[in-house]
């Protein structure tokens, strides 16, 4: 039995790297059945490791509700001070790994560079958005579990 | 039905798409890159989504991009439009895997009609006729060279079997690179080299094939409709030989070319081809015509294509429902003897390029945009005044079409609607499409694919 789940876990891996070289994706967080797979790739952002860990736990996805509402024109140089952290791709926004499990990241944590912040699941893949430098996460722009665009602020976060 | 349609795509195709989704009471679902929040397909559409970065790697081809729209819209159906991933079987294969119907041919017919060997092995096996040469040499088949030839002598015994002028091409070249032309063994010697080294360092890959040099050659095409149960008909053909770069620039149906001889050989062979794929859905066989009226298979178009418009105007049908119809997996409902030829109609496409200047692009902002209009005349497109033509993609802005009762009316028509049509801000092929309309060689009938050029 482990040894089917090994032997899974690695086809799953090498599909996961091939599905990465495809579309260029620079991390992958994804979860199929008791599986939880992250991969970061060494040729975009920092390196790292693959890890592959078989979680026990449920084997629900979250479910997706509804359409966020179109994206308020935030700049850069809006009254709030800090800085905005944008979405990688159109996709859903978790703020936690699992339904079960507590959100990465609250409004005042300090966080370090490279930390998760959130997950976008498009097309099943569940792709973490890192911290790029050490901060503080100063507001959270979206409600969990809603649909975002491409570019659309998630968070607002001051650098320490 | 379907309830909720996603474009996949943008510009002019996108607008024509929702267009016909409205009629149908469909809910249509926009993406976007950055560079195009401000479109008119944006503008259009029921719900709107972007899903990526201007370069169109970055959005319009990242297929997770747009599934996770379709899943989050809930969209039960995906038009591809043209180019971008109409043809990509892939993608064809993911919207199936998700649940989504993908508006267009079976992922199999997909696949073959998109390697191009196969589908010219395919068609071959039809009873379509294939340009003489390396590649349609049926000893050589079983290699899996593509037609590449080696040796210049091997060239040489081959062009005295076919007879010249005969094209040296480069394998891996197109849009009209890495060709030569060769009219005798003594040329054919010296430039198979020149092209084997020009296209090493242009494509890196020296690999050639020789076939015969088709000269004064026209490009033909037949329109297939087709359901998902074998029903097939096709649709007249369009004459689209008035190209520059290789790129067509004036299209319109019937040929002035043809008589009704060929016309009728032409559409029953290429309804048995498409037959004998099991062709599902819109689709273009493509020929090369030569001047005693030989036609040649060139490729197989899997997807609806840019100049459908003309053959809309003489059929009365509109061919993006169909597609979107036939999608559902309803059945024609019609056969060959009920299509109606109507009069002639002619398109010209209206490009944002310096035909001046090399047809270098012309983006930016469109100052005045004033469309012509009155009987017969149709305009098709996604630019407004203050739009600001973007330069990260195709250089299409509008098509301008005219139909009439017969060729010179049509011909009337575009000349009065090319005078009416204002677009300021931008260089564009106004001028260029008013030049070919009023030549002699075009309004008595006579065009060949190097009409530009002479």
């Amino acid at each position: 039995m482990a040894e089917d789940k090994s032997s899974n876990s690695i086809g799953l891996l090498k599909q996961v790297c091939d599905i990465m070289k495809d579309y260029d994706l620079g991390s992958v967080y994804l979860r199929e059945g008791d599986i939880t797979l992250r991969v970061t790739s060494q040729h975009n952002g920092p390196s790292m490791p693959p890890t592959l860990g078989i979680q026990p736990g449920s084997n629900v996805l979250p479910q997706a509700v509804g359409m966020a509402s179109p994206p308020s024109p935030l700049t850069e140089s809006s009254q709030e001070s800090g800085e905005l952290i944008k979405s990688p791709m159109v996709g859903i926004f978790y703020r936690a790994a699992d339904i079960d499990k507590p959100p990465f990241v609250e409004v005042g944590d300090n966080v370090s560079q490279d930390d998760d912040l959130c997950l976008i699941e498009a097309m099943k893949i569940f792709n973490p958005v890192l911290a790029p430098f050490p901060c503080e996460i100063v507001e959270i722009l979206v409600e969990n579990e809603t649909a975002v665009e491409y570019d659309q602020p998630l968070f607002r976060i001051k650098r320490i | 039905m379907f309830r909720k349609v996603l474009i996949a795509n943008r510009g002019e195709i996108a607008v024509r798409i929702i267009r016909a989704c409205r009629e149908m009471g469909i809910k249509t679902v926009a993406v976007c890159s950055t560079a195009d929040q401000d479109a008119l397909h944006v503008r259009y559409a029921d719900e709107k989504y972007c899903i990526g970065g201007p370069p169109a790697a970055e959005s319009y081809l990242k297929p997770a991009s747009i599934i996770a729209v379709a899943e989050i819209a809930g969209a039960d159906a995906i038009h591809p439009g043209v180019g971008f991933l109409s043809e990509d079987a892939l993608f064809a294969e993911i919207c199936k895997q998700h649940k989504i119907t993908f508006i267009g041919p079976s992922i199999d017919n997909l696949e073959k009609m998109g390697d191009k060997a196969e589908a010219r092995e395919m068609m071959a096996k039809a009873g379509l006729k294939l340009v003489p040469g390396s590649r349609s040499n049926r000893r050589r088949r079983r290699r899996p060279v593509n037609g590449v030839i080696d040796s210049p002598e091997e060239a040489v015994e081959l062009a005295d079997k076919i007879g010249y002028p005969i094209g040296i091409k480069a394998s891996s070249g197109g849009g009209g690179r890495g060709i030569r032309v060769a009219y005798n063994n003594m040329s054919l010697l010296n430039l198979f080299h020149t092209v084997k080294s020009e296209a090493e360092a242009a494509f890196g890959n020296g690999d050639v094939y020789i076939e015969k040099w088709i000269e004064d050659a026209r490009h033909i095409e037949v329109q297939i409709i087709a359901d998902n149960h074998g029903n097939l008909v096709h649709l007249g053909e369009r004459e689209c030989s008035i190209q520059r770069k290789q790129q067509k620039l004036v299209e319109e149906t019937p040929s002035p070319s043809l008589s009704s001889k060929i016309r009728n050989e032409l559409g029953k062979i290429a309804v048995k081809a498409a037959k004998s794929i099991e062709f599902s859905n819109a689709g273009t066989i493509e020929f090369v015509v030569d001047s005693e009226d030989n036609f040649y298979f060139l490729e197989m178009n899997t997807r609806i294509q840019v100049e459908h418009t003309v053959t809309e105007m003489i059929t009365g049908i509109d061919l993006i429902k169909e597609q979107i119809r036939l999608a559902t997996g309803e059945e024609l409902g019609y056969d060959q003897n009920d299509i109606q030829m109507n009069g002639h109609a002619i398109e010209c496409r209206i490009n944002a390029e310096d035909a001046d200047n090399d047809f270098a692009p012309s983006p930016g902002r469109i100052e005045i945009y004033t469309p012509p209009g009155g009987i017969g005349i149709r305009v098709d497109s996604h630019i407004y005044t203050g739009y600001v033509v973007p330069h990260y993609y195709d250089s299409l802005i509008a098509k301008l079409i005219a139909h009439g009762r017969d060729r010179s009316e049509a011909i009337a028509r575009m000349n009065r609607a090319l005078d009416e049509l204002t677009i300021e801000g931008i260089k564009t092929t106004i001028p260029l499409c008013r030049k070919v309309i009023n030549d002699e060689r075009f309004i008595s009938g006579v065009v060949n694919t190097s009409f530009l050029e002479q």
